[in-house]
């Protein structure tokens, strides 16, 4: 039953190959978006970082303070404020780095794992498509 | 024809043009009794291997022994009457094609339409179809008669000296080019190169050796991945080695193709083909044309129509614009064209340029050749039985498109994104984080039209309000962070696009499909060849298993998607009953199943546009309120009537200052702030009665009730309306207290105010009107 044969490796090879592309692009994602992520932290760290000494200057100008003297009458804060953002952020990332990698570990382990093994058997079943054609 | 020649060829390895069976047997019909035929092939045997055993003629003995060896196979094709049969149609053709000036008149007449034949064309036809010499007498005879050439030898004058092989020369100045490209000498070489092939094809060890002799020369040298002179020179250079090597090991068998290396590799120093490397590929790709263009000159659209139908014999071209830009105009594209009708015809096919590469393409994947002509039937018959295959292919290469085209998926999909999350933000304000996904990447007008005009109020607010400064947050909230969020997504796309395009070899798994593809249909052909009329017969049983197959599984599928619908349909149900509940909650923002149905986002449209319509009536009344709100000076007190709440140390959320209780009067120090988003305040309030601590509340209500400050040192606080009644306690200069709205008057008429003691509201005391000033 060639015909047979050549069917149902056509319809179960189409669902490993879309399974394993679809492994391979969640893992693809996943990947990125852990690799992006510390680009992403760093640009909403710095933007809140911004945000804040937007409103410490604002308060100083809502009451009367000319620029410099908010920032005078700041600096001490901002001081603070900057290098604990700075402890803060390098301390974050550093968690999300050992984080990443344990999570890039587990997403290889499985959606890799899941992809090959998807893999292998849509090659299985080309192989199996071939012999019958030959 | 050139089926049943193929046929023997790939299952024999006897190339039936060369050889014929009939002469060699002296056979003469295809229906003689079997018998008869056994009893020929038996004596012939017999007469060989009696050359072979007494014969002293080297030539005689080298070719018995050359025919003795493939006998048996001579035999086998003999002996089956369907092969012997169309093996006999086939010489029987062949013969009235070769040995009637049928064809010099078919040629003839295609050049004639564009061009007055001379004698240098007549030179060109028996240079070029050298067998056709043995007809040259009728041939000139026709010649002269019907198309009056002028200059051709008189009849039973000898010319055979006059047609020496061009081979030798390199180059003739004086000679005739094809469509103004190529030299006689190149087309005649290129004619030797394939004969040459030819050759080297029926030879068994080399076909052994080289399973690439079993396809076309175009496809052996892989002319279509080679793209310019000096790959091809290359190429040419391996395959010399490689023969010369098999040559020296292996013996003389191997000397055709030798030969064909080196012709080869002369040609490729010829400028014509140096000059012009892609046409030269398609006289390679369809030599059986190259005559007849070489012959045509100024051509007309019937002669083009014509050369078509002579194309298609040979060739699979899908119609004429197929042929015009697949073979024609590349080759034809330095011709001075004058025709305008070609002009016509030639500027319809350009404009089909595109559809005819998508569909060359097709062709492409599917294996199918233009170089050799297959049925429609076996196209048919390929299709149905492995339809399966190509679904599979489909599914390959709709991912691998998609997956090359990630950016051009990513673009709108990071604007859409971008756009919706602006509009959300200013469509639901407060809880926009909550409902950004909310059919955000469902495309809607209307939510952009509402979105402008809330845009519009909020500016309007906070113009109104003097807080312009407030308009960067906005921008940062409709613009910058929206822009980045689909930044994000364009970025983290075109990233995974590139892991992808590196990870997966797209490359390889495309071959492999296309290999399968050319071999179903080599094999449908094969089997079609084999049994023309059984094949569709035997291929009704494929189709029904086929189909049946289809039947179960879209069976097997519906059943599931019911099933998952009928639970759906419950769980719907449930959900219809608790939508009330949900919505009084508030649930509903977050819960996007609610929006699914288009009744629904109907609501929330409605929803929407109701806001947005009572925000622009009630915007005057609102604007009055703002303005007075502004000019009004001096602390009032606020409570949270809603729940326990945090207030700040600043007027934006970020660090908490305490707890307020539900309930409890807090005074106002008098600063307010409007919060960015336009709606409401911040209220600055003292948290003790001391007024020493303060903190910024979000979202108070404003209590409308008489404050009273003491405005003297020291204010005694009474049980009573009289200064008889016991002090309950002592207040200080610019201590403030909410009234009950009681008052009395003791006896002097002095008018005394009951006050509050506490936040709480619980205990109260009574302070004359002398002592303090009423704030509103």
């Amino acid at each position: 039953m060639a015909t047979l044969k050549i069917f149902w490796s056509s319809v179960l090879g189409s669902i490993m190959l879309i399974l394993s592309m679809i492994c391979k692009t969640v893992y693809a994602l996943l990947t990125c978006i852990l690799k992006m992520f510390g680009g992403i932290l760093m640009i909403v760290g710095i933007l809140y970082l911004v945000y804040y000494v937007g409103m410490l200057m604002q308060e100083g100008l809502d009451a009367g303070y000319s620029l410099i003297s908010t920032i005078a009458e700041n600096f001490a804060d901002l001081c603070v404020i900057i290098i604990a953002w700075y402890v803060i952020f390098k301390l974050t990332v550093m968690l999300f780095a050992i984080v990443r990698i344990a999570i890039s570990n587990f997403l290889s382990f499985v959606l890799e794992g899941l992809g090959s093994a998807c893999d292998r058997k849509y090659q299985y079943f080309i192989g199996i498509i071939s012999k019958e054609i030959n | 024809m050139a089926s049943i020649r193929d046929t023997i060829l790939k299952r024999y390895g006897i190339d039936i043009s060369q050889e014929n069976l009939f002469k060699i047997y002296r056979l003469t019909g295809g229906n003689i009794p079997a018998g008869e035929v056994k009893q020929r092939l038996d004596d012939q045997r017999r007469k060989w291997e009696q050359t072979v055993n007494n014969s002293s003629n080297a030539k005689l003995l080298e070719k018995a022994e050359d025919n003795l060896k493939k006998a048996s196979k001579y035999e086998e094709i003999l002996m089956d009457p369907m092969l012997r049969s169309k093996l006999y149609q086939y010489y029987h053709s062949t013969a009235e094609a070769n040995d009637s000036p049928k064809f010099a008149k078919e040629y003839f007449d295609l050049i004639k339409s564009t061009k007055e034949i001379d004698r240098s064309d007549v030179d060109f036809f028996f240079q070029y179809f050298a067998e056709q010499r043995k007809n040259k007498k009728e041939i000139l005879l026709m010649l002269k008669k019907n198309y009056k050439v002028r200059g051709l030898a008189k009849e039973g004058e000898n010319q055979e000296d006059d047609y020496v092989e061009l081979e030798g020369k390199k180059k003739n100045p004086e000679s005739l080019m094809i469509v103004n490209q190529f030299k006689e000498a190149t087309v005649i070489k290129i004619k030797k190169c394939l004969e040459q092939f030819q050759s080297s094809r029926q030879r068994t060890g080399v076909r052994a050796q080289y399973s690439e002799l079993d396809g076309t020369l175009y496809q052996m040298l892989e002319l279509d991945d080679i793209e310019n002179l000096e790959q091809f020179v290359e190429l040419i250079k391996t395959w010399r080695q490689d023969v010369y090597t098999q040559k020296q090991e292996k013996g003389e068998d191997f000397a055709p193709l030798v030969d064909l290396f080196n012709t080869l590799a002369d040609i490729s120093e010829y400028q014509d083909v140096v000059d012009n490397f892609d046409s030269f590929k398609l006289l390679f790709k369809y030599p059986e044309l190259t005559p007849y263009m070489y012959g045509l000159v100024n051509i007309k659209p019937r002669s083009l129509q014509k050369l078509y139908e002579i194309a298609n014999q040979t060739y699979a071209f899908r119609d004429i614009y197929d042929f015009l830009l697949n073979y024609f105009l590349p080759i034809y594209q330095h011709f001075n064209i004058q025709e305008r009708a070609i002009k016509g015809v030639i500027h319809k096919a350009q404009t089909k340029a595109t559809a005819n590469k998508i569909l060359n393409r097709i062709d492409e994947k599917l294996g199918r050749d233009k170089q050799k002509r297959s049925s429609m039937m076996v196209n048919a018959v390929h299709f149905l039985v492995y339809w399966p295959i190509f679904m599979m292919y489909a599914v390959f290469g709709l991912f691998r498109f998609t997956v090359q085209r990630f950016l051009f998926i990513a673009l709108p999909l990071g604007a859409i994104l971008a756009a919706r999350l602006s509009c959300a933000y200013l469509c639901f304000q407060n809880s926009w984080w909550l409902n950004w996904g909310m059919g955000v990447f469902r495309p809607d007008l209307e939510l952009i039209r509402l979105s402008i005009q809330r845009l519009q109020i909020q500016l309007q607010m906070l113009d109104t309000s003097g807080l312009q400064y407030q308009k960067v947050y906005l921008f940062l909230y409709i613009i910058v962070f929206p822009v980045l969020a689909g930044l994000f997504v364009i970025l983290l796309f075109w990233r995974v696009s590139k892991v992808l395009l590196k990870t997966i070899d797209w490359i390889g798994i495309d071959r492999t499909f296309k290999n399968i593809c050319h071999k179903s249909q080599l094999k449908t052909e094969r089997q079609y060849e084999q049994w023309k009329n059984k094949l569709f017969r035997k291929s009704v049983l494929k189709f029904g298993i086929n189909l049946l197959s289809v039947i179960l599984c879209v069976c097997f599928v519906s059943g599931v998607s019911f099933g998952l619908c009928s639970i759906k349909k419950t769980a719907d149900t449930q959900d219809e009953q608790l939508s009330d509940m949900k919505y009084f909650l508030g649930f509903y923002i977050i819960n996007t199943d609610f929006y699914k149905s288009k009744e629904q986002q109907e609501k929330w449209k409605r929803e929407v546009e109701e806001n947005i319509e009572g925000w622009k009536k009630s915007w005057p009344e609102r604007k009055a309120a703002i303005e007075k709100e502004l000019a009004r000076t001096g602390p009032a007190w606020y409570v949270s009537d809603f729940a326990d709440c945090y207030v700040f140390s600043r007027p934006n959320g970020d660090h908490r200052a305490g707890t307020i209780s539900r309930g409890v009067y807090y005074l106002g120090t008098g600063n307010r702030k409007m919060s960015s988003s336009g709606i409401s305040y911040w209220y600055e309030i003292y948290l003790d009665d001391t007024k020493t601590e303060t903190g910024w509340g979000y979202s108070l209500k404003e209590v409308k009730l008489p404050c009273f400050t003491i405005t003297v040192d020291e204010a005694n606080i009474r049980s009573g309306a009289g200064n008889d009644f016991d002090v309950l306690r002592q207040a200080k200069p610019e201590d403030c207290f909410v009234g009950t709205g009681n008052e009395g008057a003791d006896d002097v008429g002095t008018i005394w105010h009951e006050i509050y003691l506490d936040g709480t509201q619980t205990q109260t005391g009574w302070v004359s009107e002398t002592i303090i000033r009423k704030d509103n």
